[in-house]
């Protein structure tokens, strides 16, 4: 726990979210998960005596009549006969009734089973939704007791170093105020999209090169290529302490390599869209550089755009790429109940 | 002697506002209940105008109409189904802008609550230094 130096900020996970209010999310999403459970085993019960009743069904027509013993009232019986065994009256719901055969009332009550699964089938994505949910909240609180740290840096730091004065700070933390508030939600997918997408022209570009270099021809495409090369050359200082410093390269980036037989006649083309991209691609990583490393696993950035800080996203150590997941479905799950599941009324058959 | 008057009046505009919101919520959590039945029956219909297209023409229908079953023509129960259907998907739609009606409004509210309540804490901060 250093104390806060002059640029950047640590501050304790813990006083962003207190512990106990982690564990009181926790707390609300087990009970969620509880009712749900409660709902399934009602439509496993359904569907038990669904199964039970289909089994009767298949073998009340086996024989012509069947001795049974008639409940009369609640706690009288008599003997009886069961005749017509192959005649079912079955419920349809909503009040209607219609008269079936056997099978044919086998073949109503498997419709409904199947109904039946499909609702427990989502029940249960509903359920494992709570507990990713449940283990994240969890997480947090967990790592707020053990006192983590959420590390901030400033992102522009030869104007940060610049504006030393304390008058020059107040002015600037109006303006990041308000910057970084917009930057915060709608230029992450953009920088996202930026970001990937440069990372993939550099390495269509690597390929570029090295083909180049094999189909040593010596024709005009070569000199076409060298273009490329020196248009590479220039944003690559740029791309590249921009990968180390910011990219983690993630694996699936790692895949497109091989995509790289790219055809000799193929090259104009490709010289073309590099030309472009390689400027949108400077751009992009310039203006990417700081603030991108750092999906923090934290709900709100936002929280803290107040201090006087420029939008620099955050660094947490101990992050799970489950925490990730989670933060993106758990905002409207948790903040808006569930659908009701429409039920099927199996008890009133 | 004034600003202990506004200050009064502040209160009072807030609690007018505060039971309105109440009212907004409880409205909201009606129609919230209104809307999972409806849901269910229209599942229930679903499943029963399934069923009865599955039947063959000459297959006897009745309806429970209080203690006994009355016999019904299969056509007339697939239109009566049908237009249940369609009623009650009629009235889901009423419902679901009920709600989004009753959602806008609950967040002025707060918002104007809100707004409210910053003033009544300036002016108390005010009285409290003087």
């Amino acid at each position: 726990m250093e104390p806060p130096q002059t640029k950047g900020t640590v501050t304790p996970l813990a006083s962003l979210f207190s512990e106990q209010e982690a564990r009181k999310a926790a707390s609300y999403v087990e009970e969620r998960i509880r009712e749900k459970r409660e709902e399934m085993n009602r439509l496993q019960g359904f569907v038990d005596e669904n199964d039970n009743l289909i089994s009767l069904v298949k073998k009340l027509p086996e024989k012509l009549h069947h001795n049974i013993m008639v409940p009369f009232g609640k706690i009288a019986f008599f003997p009886g006969r069961l005749i017509h065994t192959n005649e079912c009256l079955v419920f349809l719901g909503e009040n209607y009734y219609t008269d079936r055969t056997s099978k044919q009332t086998v073949d109503v009550l498997r419709r409904r089973d199947k109904t039946l699964q499909s609702q427990i089938h989502s029940l249960k994505a509903e359920i494992d939704d709570f507990q990713t949910e449940a283990s994240f909240f969890a997480n947090t609180a967990s790592e707020a007791a053990e006192g983590v740290l959420e590390i901030r840096e400033e992102y522009e730091e030869e104007e940060e170093e610049d504006s030393g004065t304390v008058l020059q700070r107040g002015v600037e933390k109006e303006a990041s105020g308000v910057t970084g508030g917009e930057a915060g939600e709608g230029e992450d997918k953009d920088d996202e999209f930026a970001r990937i997408m440069s990372r993939l022209n550099e390495l269509e570009m690597e390929e570029e090169q090295e083909e180049g270099e094999d189909g040593d021809d010596g024709s005009v495409e070569e000199r076409e290529l060298d273009v490329v090369k020196g248009l590479g050359d220039k944003t690559d200082d740029n791309g590249i302490g921009y990968e180390e410093s910011v990219l983690e390269k993630p694996q699936y980036l790692q895949k497109d390599q091989p995509r790289g037989g790219i055809p000799q006649q193929n090259a104009e083309t490709w010289r073309d869209f590099q030309a472009t991209s390689a400027v949108s691609r400077s751009k992009a990583s310039s203006s990417v550089v700081g603030p991108q490393k750092i999906e923090s696993p934290i709900q709100k950035p936002e929280a803290k755009f107040d201090t006087n800080k420029a939008f620099t996203g955050l660094i947490v150590e101990h992050t799970h790429n489950l925490e990730t997941n989670t933060h993106g479905k758990m905002q409207p799950s948790g903040s808006q109940p569930s659908k009701p599941v429409s039920r099927f009324k199996a008890q009133r058959r | 002697m004034s600003s202990s008057m506004a200050l009064r009046d502040l209160q009072r505009d807030l609690e007018s506002k505060a039971n309105d919101l109440a009212k907004i919520q409880k409205d909201i959590a009606k129609d919230h209940q209104l809307r999972k039945k409806y849901t269910i029956q229209l599942g229930e219909n679903e499943l029963v105008l399934k069923e009865l297209d599955l039947l063959e023409e000459e297959a006897n229908v009745y309806k429970l109409i209080g203690p006994v079953l009355v016999k019904q023509d299969l056509a007339e129960a697939n239109a009566n189904v049908r237009k249940r259907i369609e009623y009650i998907s009629a009235e889901l739609k009423r419902v679901d802008a009920s709600i989004h009606d009753n959602e806008g409004q609950q967040n002025s509210k707060r918002e104007a609550m809100m707004k409210l309540q910053q003033r009544l804490q300036s002016i108390q901060a005010g009285k409290a230094k003087a």
